[in-house]
C-alpha cells in the first residue's frame, strides 16, 4: 500500500464544495460532502481534460464548468452526457483535522 | 420487421433521442440513419483548434451502439416520408417503417444570396469534411476573410490566428454577437480579437468581391485568398416539407416535439418552438440539441419528460470562454457582475426581479460555476437582491441555498 498523502486542512473546503489538490504530475479533486465527509476524484474531465475544482458541487454531483457533464464524486461514475469515461476515485481519510488521500500504486 | 422507432439524422441530437429513448426502458428496435460519410461526430470542435487541425470526436464510443442496439446506419439518407404507410424511403430505395418517427436533420450554413457581387469562391463550416478542407488549404501568411461576426466566424478566426494566417471579420451589425450576448460581453470579444492580431470591422458591408479582393462599404480593401461565410444557419426542413409537416422558421413542434402528425416529432436545430413574447424560436446550441433529443426520445418511448431548463451556450474564443444561458435581450436591465479574474458576468432580470438571461466571459473557464448557479435560479424562479448578484463577493451558491 503507499502512504497517506497530506491535502489539507478540513476547514480549508466548505461543505458541499471542492479544491484543486496538485500531487506530482498529476491533479485531484477533493470534496467535502453535505453530510461532512471527504472524498476524491481525478482533477480533470474525462471529455476534455479541464479541471473538475472550477465545477459546480451540488449534493454528491460535481458538474464539470465547460460543458456541463456530471460526475457522482464519491463512486467517480459518468452521470450525464458528455461525460462518458468514469473518474478515478482514492481513498481519503481525515486524521487530527487534515485531510489525506492514498494514491492506487 | 417490427416498426419501431426510426431517427433521421445523427448528429448530436439524434444520437440524444436513441439514448433518451433507452433511457426511458424502450426496448423496441431503434434505427438511426445519418448522411455523414463520418461514425457521428461533435460539431463544436470542428471550428475550435486547439493545435494544428479540428478534431474528429464522436459522440459515443462504437461499442455504445451495439451495447444499446440502434441500428446505426451511417452514410445513408432519407429521401422521403409516406405518413400513410408509415415508412421513410433511403437514397438505396429500401424502405424503412417506423411506429414513431424522429427528424434531427439539424440545419445547413446560410448562403450568400445567389445575386451577391462575388466571384469568390465561398466556404462553409458545418462538417468535418468542410473543416478538413479549411485546415488543409489556409496556412501561416495565408489571407483570409470570413463574412459574419457571430460564433462560428469569431471561433474560426481565433483558430485560423493561432495559425498565422491575417484574419479580417466583416460585421454588418455595429457590434459583434448582438444577437447573443449584451454589449459589454460583444466589448470584450472584440478587444480580445484586435489584441490577438484579428481585424474586425464592425458596421460593415461587403460592395463586391473580385479577384481575390474584397471592397467594403467603408471604402477599404482587403486581401481575401480565402473567403469563409459564417452568416447563420438556415433549419433542414424539405424533408418535412415535402411530407406536408407544418415549417415555420423550422419544423414546428408542440412542447413535446409532435409536429401537427403525432406519430412524427422533430427536435434540434431543425425544429422551432413556440416561445411566448418571441414566437417561434429556434435555438441552435449544441446543449439544447442534446436536451431536446433525449426528451424527444422518452416521449416517443413513452414517457412524460422533466421540464425543459433554461437553454444554455457555450463559445471558446482563444484562451477564453463564453457562457449564455436564457435569451439576452439588448432591452432587458442588466447587472453586472465583474469577476476577481478580471471576466464579467452580466445577469437580466425581468421587472418583477426574476432572472432571465445571463452572459458571461473570462479566461480559461472562470465564468462556468456561476452561469450553472444563474440557471438554478432561473429554474427556480427567484427574485435575489440586485446588490449580492452584483457583489463578486457574495458567492451565488450562497443564494442558491438561502431561498
Ligand atoms: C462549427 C460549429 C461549431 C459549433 N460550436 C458550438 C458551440 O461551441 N457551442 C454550442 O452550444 N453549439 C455549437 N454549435 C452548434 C451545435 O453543434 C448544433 O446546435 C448541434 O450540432 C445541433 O445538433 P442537431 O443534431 O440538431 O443537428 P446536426 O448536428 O446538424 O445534425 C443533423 C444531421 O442530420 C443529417 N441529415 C439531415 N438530413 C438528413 C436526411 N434526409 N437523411 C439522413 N441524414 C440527414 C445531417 O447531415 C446531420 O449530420 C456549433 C456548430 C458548428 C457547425
Ligand atoms: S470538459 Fe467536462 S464536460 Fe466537456
Amino acid at each position: 500500500m503507499s502512504d497517506w498523502i497530506d491535502v489539507c486542512a478540513t476547514d480549508d473546503i466548505e461543505e458541499e464544495d471542492v479544491i484543486r489538490f496538485d500531487h506530482g504530475a498529476h491533479s485531484y479533486a477533493i470534496y467535502h460532502s453535505p453530510e461532512g465527509e471527504f472524498f476524491a476524484t481525478d482533477g480533470l474531465c474525462t471529455h476534455e481534460q479541464v479541471h473538475l475544482a472550477d465545477g459546480l458541487v451540488m449534493n454528491h454531483i460535481i458538474e464539470c464548468p465547460k460543458h456541463n457533464g456530471q460526475f457522482n464524486y464519491k463512486t467517480g461514475e459518468a452521470a450525464r452526457l458528455p461525460a462518458c469515461d468514469h473518474l478515478g476515485t482514492y481513498p481519503v481519510r481525515v486524521v487530527d483535522g487534515r485531510v489525506q488521500m492514498q494514491l492506487s500504486e | 420487421m417490427m416498426a419501431g422507432i426510426v431517427i433521421v439524422g445523427a448528429g448530436y441530437c439524434g444520437v440524444s433521442a436513441a439514448h433518451g429513448a433507452r433511457a426511458a426502458g424502450y426496448d423496441g428496435p431503434i434505427t438511426l440513419v445519418g448522411d455523414d460519410p463520418e461514425w457521428p461526430y461533435e460539431r463544436p470542435p470542428l471550428s475550435k483548434w486547439d493545435g494544428a487541425m479540428p478534431r474528429l470526436q464522436p459522440i459515443f464510443p462504437e461499442d455504445w451502439y451495439t451495447q444499446n442496439r440502434i441500428d446505426l446506419k451511417w452514410g445513408a439518407v432519407v429521401t422521403a416520408i409516406d405518413r400513410s404507410a408509415r415508412n421513410v424511403t433511403l437514397g438505396t430505395g429500401v424502405t424503412l417503417p417506423y411506429a414513431k418517427l424522429l427528424l434531427a436533420t439539424g440545419a445547413s450554413p446560410r448562403h450568400l444570396p445567389p445575386h451577391a457581387p462575388s466571384d469568390a469562391c465561398a466556404r462553409y463550416l458545418r462538417s468535418h469534411a468542410d473543416a478538413m478542407n479549411l485546415a488543409q488549404d489556409i496556412c501561416a501568411g495565408s489571407d483570409v476573410v470570413i463574412i459574419g461576426g457571430g460564433f462560428i466566424g469569431l471561433e474560426l478566426a481565433a483558430s485560423l490566428s493561432a495559425r498565422k494566417a491575417f484574419v479580417h471579420v466583416i460585421e454588418a451589425q455595429e457590434r459583434i454577437l448582438a444577437r447573443a450576448v449584451p454589449p459589454e460581453i460583444s466589448q470584450m470579444v472584440l478587444d480580445l480579437h484586435k489584441t490577438r492580431g484579428v481585424t474586425v470591422h464592425t458596421g460593415t458591408t461587403v460592395d463586391a468581391i473580385k479577384n481575390n479582393l474584397v471592397s467594403l462599404s467603408t471604402g477599404q480593401t482587403v486581401r481575401a485568398e480565402h473567403l469563409i461565410i459564417g452568416i447563420g444557419s438556415e433549419p433542414n426542413t424539405v424533408l418535412a416539407a415535402n411530407a406536408g409537416l407544418t415549417v415555420d422558421n423550422g419544423i414546428a413542434v408542440d412542447g413535446c416535439f409532435a409536429t401537427n402528425d403525432p406519430d412524427i416529432f422533430a427536435a434540434g436545430d431543425c425544429c422551432s418552438l413556440p416561445v411566448e413574447g418571441a414566437g417561434r424560436t429556434r435555438f441552435e446550441s449544441w446543449q439544447v440539441a442534446g436536451d431536446q433529443g433525449y426528451r424527444a426520445g422518452k416521449v416517443m418511448a413513452g414517457v412524460t419528460p422533466d421540464p425543459t431548463p433554461p437553454p444554455w451556450f457555450w463559445s471558446d474564443q482563444f484562451d477564453h470562454s463564453l457562457q449564455v444561458v436564457g435569451q439576452p435581450s439588448p432591452a432587458g436591465t442588466r447587472i453586472l457582475r465583474p469577476l476577481p479574474s478580471g471576466g464579467l458576468i452580466t445577469i437580466e432580470t425581468d421587472d418583477n426581479g426574476t432572472l432571465t438571461a445571463a452572459a458571461g466571459f473570462a479566461a480559461g473557464n472562470a465564468v462556468g460555476r456561476d452561469i450553472k448557479i444563474i440557471q438554478k435560479l432561473m429554474q427556480a424562479g427567484v427574485t435575489p437582491d440586485p446588490a449580492a448578484l452584483a457583489d463578486p463577493n457574495t458567492p451565488l451558491k450562497t443564494i442558491l441555498k438561502q431561498r
